[in-house]
């Protein structure tokens, strides 16, 4: 076998094993219909393999992998024209009103929530999904500015906008200053 | 394929959304480098095969226009046409030839399978997404240009006007023989070019939105 397939290979484990469960929780957030997110995955799999064939360490494991993972994503969704075309930002007023889940109908029913979760998740558009997303896993705001180019700042504004349109959902917890966005 | 199944916390909180995403029942998931391997063998192939396909396409509507190029006059002489008619469908002939050869070029380049440029996967997200949007815009765009449509549809319509020109004198029969295909490419023109436009639009406006975005909050 040659050198760098056996690099690439190795790359590879170790990504899927540090990263495997937050891959599928991203695929999660791209595709609801359980087959075709495993199709999605595997597709992601796939391009994270393939790319570690010229991964130089220009960036972290996590930034790359990331930015794979989310590329081949939102190459999916760009190509369901009619789901896309109805994609909003996370400033557009109608997120606000989307049927979601208000203090008083809470449940301790983790998978409704989930569902609700992945609801508002995909009614955005890739970047702004990139970020819920990433502010979701519990990435660094830092983390999160190199994986999709925007400076910290702007990542900034946006959980901040994020975590007001999950305060609206989740009631008072969903403000998640505990657990938030940090400065790295 | 292998899969590892991971335990749920017997805890969740449905307030915090980031304790609840990141305590979602999940299996974590890795393929084989093996059956990595074989899945990029199978692309290639695959690709590959469809090159083969759409270049033998190609190669017939070289050879069985450019045989209705050569056959010149003697296989038209009896469509009572005269020598401009011929010569237009002539030539007409020669377009779609040629249109066959380059339809057969353009599958080789868009199919064929290309090793991924080095830095493909160091772009930004943004960079991503903005550069796929692009993409589509301008393959939208040049649609008719990239493919060769232009020079296909003028290919076809030199080989038909002369016979449209010779039957003028009979109206109905005209009507009879061409109305349905005349209809049917005017309503796909009606509906095709707005909607696209429309598709366009909206790509465009997505671009510039992004571009501005890069433009105020680039890192």
């Amino acid at each position: 076998m040659p050198k760098e397939n056996t690099t690439q290979d190795l790359l590879y484990e170790q990504a899927a094993e540090t990263y495997g469960s937050a891959l599928k929780r991203l695929a999660r957030a791209y595709e609801l219909d359980p087959e075709i997110r495993r199709d999605l995955l595997q597709e992601i799999h796939f391009h994270l393999w393939r790319s570690f064939s010229t991964f130089d360490q220009r960036c972290s494991l996590r930034t790359w992998v990331y930015r794979v993972a989310h590329n081949v994503a939102t190459g999916h969704v760009i190509s369901q024209r009619r789901i896309r075309e109805r994609l909003v930002n996370l400033e557009d007023e109608t997120i606000e009103n989307l049927p979601g889940k208000t203090e008083n109908e809470l449940t301790p029913d983790q998978s409704q929530s989930l569902d609700c979760l992945s609801t508002l998740i995909q009614r955005l558009k890739p970047l702004d999904r990139q970020i819920i997303i990433s502010y979701l896993e519990g990435l660094p705001a830092t983390a999160i500015s190199e994986i999709t180019g925007l400076s910290p700042a702007n990542i900034a504004m946006k959980i901040h906008r994020i975590k007001k349109i999950l305060k609206r959902w989740f009631g008072e917890a969903g403000d998640a200053g505990k657990g938030g966005v940090h400065a790295d | 394929m292998q899969a590892k199944e991971e335990f749920m916390p017997t805890e969740f909180h449905t307030n915090n959304p980031q304790n609840l995403w990141q305590s979602q029942p999940t299996e974590a998931f890795k393929m084989s480098a093996d059956s990595l391997r074989r899945k990029a063998q199978r692309m290639e192939r695959k690709a590959r095969l469809a090159v083969i396909w759409a270049a033998a396409v190609a190669l017939a509507l070289f050879l069985w226009f450019g045989w209705g190029f050569l056959s010149f006059p003697q296989k038209f002489q009896n469509f009572g046409l005269g020598p401009a008619g011929l010569w237009t469908m002539r030539l007409g002939f020669g377009l779609l030839s040629l249109w066959g050869l380059y339809s057969g070029y353009k599958a080789y380049k868009i199919l064929w399978p290309h090793p991924a440029a080095s830095d493909a996967d160091l772009k930004t997200t943004l960079q991503s997404y903005r550069q796929e949007l692009e993409k589509r815009r301008d393959y939208s765009q040049n649609i008719w240009l990239r493919s060769g449509l232009l020079v296909c549809f003028l290919g076809i319509a030199m080989v038909l006007t002369p016979m449209v020109v010779r039957d003028i004198r009979q109206p109905l029969q005209l009507l009879l023989s061409a109305g349905p295909i005349v209809a049917i490419f005017i309503l796909w023109l009606a509906i095709f070019i707005p909607q696209r436009r429309r598709q366009q639009r909206k790509l465009q406006q997505e671009i510039d939105q992004l571009r501005e975005f890069e433009r105020e909050y680039r890192v």
